[in-house]
């Protein structure tokens, strides 16, 4: 081996060490205990045909997701969390970007905007909480001020409403994040070609759908890489908020391993499982997405 | 006779009536002078005991003097011994210099020394000891003279740990300023600080065990009322065996946290009781609602107290994690279905499934009340409480520590019913459970050890809510409501029963909270159906 690729991989092998000790050596052993059942004797697919087929929270319902009635499983409400919140975080984010770029004060809207960023998921699933309360909070008496005070209500406590309303009601604590990058973007875009556009005679909208939008592709990409990730491990927010409930319909599958693994008795075998499936989830989306990333 | 002789005798006269009155003033004075002496003999000892030992050799000097002058005097002095000793107050390991001084009987003294913390006595006149242990010390000197006469005196010493001991407990509010006013008396007594922590039971119950099996606890006690959970730690806990007199408590609290070679894992703290349904007096008489005796008068009195004007449900729902509702639901398991259904469900799939007929029947009323919208939507259960006040609700189900919210105006016009035919009331027992590596160990003991004895419980129940489990606590300890709850759950007909969630504990106590608070916003038969599946395959697994 040369001089020039020795040096190198030397000064890498302290990083190495402590990946290998802190994320491989965990990750090996967290699929391997998800093949074992607590005595660690080998169970093969065992621990994953429990939690997909247990009565008690299963990842899949798959009599309600028939039935379209919530519970419908962890898995499924994190594909639901997927398909409500991610739309709406770009196209929130990427409105926020072009309505505050060059207007007065934008830049401290933003951080105003940006908050919903910098302060804990904890503390954001507190005020989403009360946010939704039925007497305090702020959605039932915007309600009850235009007349609909009628569906005034506990959004949390009824398992149709539940998992729906901590959705929409985390859009604000994740949209500053694609704000900012959207923002970034637009800054980069060269703006000889909005002049050419102008030139051309293109409208507004024209402008935005043929110049804006596929200029910021490659921030689309990181914003939705991103927002999934934070969907797919999504924990905090429902454990302030719902606890999972009411009867699970507003489970997780990040709180479904917590349980398994902390509450007492722990199960070990259950809790790994849900994480390795949760880990091929994310590995699959992240891979697909970097690969568009590193193509655009 | 020469005028001069007359004379003589007149001035020996008067000399004689000066020198009677003179000798009477002295016996007079000198009397009045030992009996001030006795009172200020007595201050001045007083006096002597209580100055600063580090002026002992004055003192000693002043005492050396008194000596003299009673000897002067002719006068005998009691044998009294004063004890000084410095310092009187500190933390663990505490050195403390003793000095005993005797004055009057008949020298030599010999001295004899109990420092109140089963160590040996000590003859020597002025040890020095070491406390090691956090108390409040009443050093004894016993002092015997030549005569055998002997005197006795004491001086209070009080070591304060170095730390202040850690409690958990799911208590906060009211129950928690309860509890602090007891830990008051503890501390008062011992000298041992404690500390009390709030936790919710989401934090209770998972970080707990989570501490105690990476061998590490912040909390020297922790204070939990689901036994199941107390058995399930046991290899972490220290058995309190040594601590308490079992024969001192009724025995399905011993035996509740009793594992199979009787070793016992927590000690009976509090005892409370989910009696019924609560109500205002008031509100019952203004609205001419009388108390139900039958499960049809019950049914009677929801729907017109449904229909008050300003009542927005007639019950109340509270909500935290769940068990509010647990508490209702296992008043109508008891109340329609008997104790012993209760106790066969706790027992598991073995003695009874969740799907039977029976069980069912139970569920199938209460979701019935639940359809016709009887039951408000579950909210946090102090603030119902506020509401049920306000008049917003009719009645209550709640625990006998409803006597101790805040939110209740006046006790006075506060009262309960028992589910109507009932034979059983859940009972719940807080238990105190020592960590194996508790930061202090030794006064952890003695902390559980008070409250688990007579004197502790005797406050906490003083102060309204709840009940003691130590026997030796009197009848007349409790507040006139508390009593006529305990008497109600005292009732032959009444069987108290282990709360069933408590109970069974593990997941399936999370699981039954979640899948009630399910039932409670959608109550109809099809969820009830997935409900009680649910319930059994949780109770199947929390058995295997």
């Amino acid at each position: 081996m040369s001089h020039h690729i020795k040096t190198p991989l030397f000064f890498l092998i302290p990083a190495f060490l402590l990946l290998a000790l802190f994320v491989f050596y965990p990750m090996v052993d967290t699929i391997y205990m998800s093949f074992v059942d607590q005595d660690g004797n080998f169970v093969g697919l065992g621990n994953y045909e429990k939690v997909f087929g247990t009565r008690i929270y299963p990842l899949v319902n798959t009599k309600n997701v028939a039935l379209g009635k919530f519970p419908m499983g962890a898995l499924v409400h994190n594909i639901f969390w997927i398909a409500i919140h991610l739309p709406l975080c770009v196209f929130f984010g990427l409105l926020l970007a072009v309505l505050l770029r060059d207007v007065k004060g934008g830049s401290i809207m933003k951080s105003v905007i940006f908050l919903g960023m910098v302060i804990p998921l904890i503390v954001g699933g507190v005020l989403v909480r009360f946010i939704l309360d039925r007497d305090a909070g702020i959605l039932n008496g915007i309600l009850r001020v235009i007349g609909l005070g009628a569906y005034a209500t506990d959004w949390t406590f009824y398992p149709n409403t539940a998992l729906i309303t901590v959705i929409l009601g985390s859009v604000w604590l994740w949209t500053g994040f694609a704000m900012i990058v959207y923002s970034a973007g637009l800054e980069g875009i060269p703006v000889e070609l909005y002049e050419a556009a102008k030139i051309d005679g293109a409208s507004r909208w024209k402008t935005f759908w043929r110049i804006t939008v596929p200029m910021l592709r490659s921030s689309t990409i990181t914003v939705v890489t991103m927002t999934l990730l934070w969907e797919l491990k999504i924990f905090d927010v429902i454990y302030i908020v719902t606890n999972a409930g009411p009867g699970g319909a507003s489970d997780v599958m990040a709180f479904r391993m917590y349980i398994e693994a902390f509450q007492y008795p722990p199960n070990y075998g259950t809790a790994t499982a849900i994480a390795t499936v949760l880990t091929i989830m994310t590995f699959g989306f992240a891979a697909y997405m970097v690969n568009r990333m590193t193509k655009s | 006779m020469s005028a001069n002789n007359k004379m003589m005798d007149w001035i020996l006269a008067i000399l004689l009536i000066v020198v009677i009155i003179v000798s009477g003033l002295s016996v007079y004075y000198s009397t009045t002078t030992v009996t001030k002496m006795d009172d200020n003999y007595a201050d001045l000892l007083e006096a002597i005991r209580n100055s600063n030992a580090s002026s002992s050799i004055f003192s000693e000097a002043i005492l050396k003097a008194l000596e003299e002058i009673a000897l002067g005097l002719n006068i005998t002095l009691p044998l009294t011994i004063i004890t000084q000793a410095s310092p009187t107050q500190g933390e663990v390991n505490l050195t403390v210099s003793f000095r005993a001084m005797a004055i009057g009987g008949t020298p030599p003294y010999t001295y004899e020394w109990d420092f109140d913390d089963q160590t040996p006595t000590n003859n020597e006149r002025d040890p020095i000891h070491v406390y090691t242990n956090a108390s409040t010390y009443t050093a004894t000197v016993l002092v015997t003279d030549s005569e055998q006469e002997t005197a006795l005196d004491s001086v209070t010493i009080r070591v304060t740990s170095a730390e202040a001991l850690t409690v958990f407990s799911l208590w906060g509010g009211s129950e928690e300023e309860n509890f602090l006013q007891a830990l008051g008396n503890f501390t008062e007594d011992t000298g041992i600080e404690v500390n009390h922590y709030s936790y919710t039971t989401q934090e209770l119950l998972i970080g707990v065990p989570m501490q105690l099996r990476a061998g590490y606890s912040i909390a020297d006690v922790v204070i939990a009322p689901w036994p199941a959970w107390i058995l399930e730690l046991a290899p972490y806990l220290t058995s309190v065996n040594d601590i308490i007199n079992s024969t001192k408590y009724p025995a399905n609290t011993i035996n509740a946290v009793k594992d199979a070679n009787d070793v016992i894992w927590a000690a009976p703290f509090k005892l409370s009781g989910k009696p019924g349904f609560w109500y205002k007096k008031s509100f019952f008489s203004d609205n001419g609602l009388t108390v139900p005796t039958t499960y049809d008068e019950f049914k009677t009195l929801l729907v017109t107290i449904q229909g008050i004007a300003g009542i927005e449900q007639a019950v109340a729902s509270g909500d935290t994690v769940g068990w509010p509702l647990s508490d209702t639901t296992e008043a109508f398991i008891m109340g329609l279905g008997g104790y012993q259904l209760q106790e066969e469900l706790i027992t598991g799939p073995s003695a009874r499934n969740w799907t039977d007929t029976e069980v069912r029947n139970v569920f199938g009323n209460l979701t019935e009340l639940l359809a016709a919208g009887y039951f408000s939507a579950p909210a946090e259960w102090t603030s119902q409480i506020t509401k049920f006040w306000d008049e917003k609700y009719g009645i209550y189900f709640m625990g006998s520590w409803m006597t101790t919210m805040e939110q209740i105006g006046d006790v006075s016009d506060l009262d309960f019913f028992g589910f109507p035919g009932t034979d059983g009331v859940a009972g719940s027992v807080d238990y105190l459970i020592l960590p194996k590596d508790a930061p202090n160990p030794n006064e952890a003991a003695q902390l559980v050890e008070w409250l688990a004895g007579a004197e502790a419980q005797e406050i906490m129940v003083g102060l309204g809510g709840f009940f003691g489990t130590n026997i030796d606590v009197p009848d007349t300890a409790y507040l006139p409501l508390d009593k006529k709850v305990l008497d109600f759950i005292s009732q032959a007909t009444i069987h108290i029963v282990s709360d069933l969630d408590d109970a069974v504990g593990g997941k399936f106590q999370t699981t039954f909270w979640d899948q009630l608070k399910l039932l409670w916003v959608d109550p109809t038969p099809s969820t009830l159906d997935d409900v009680l599946a649910v319930l059994e395959a949780a109770a199947l697994e929390q058995q295997t």
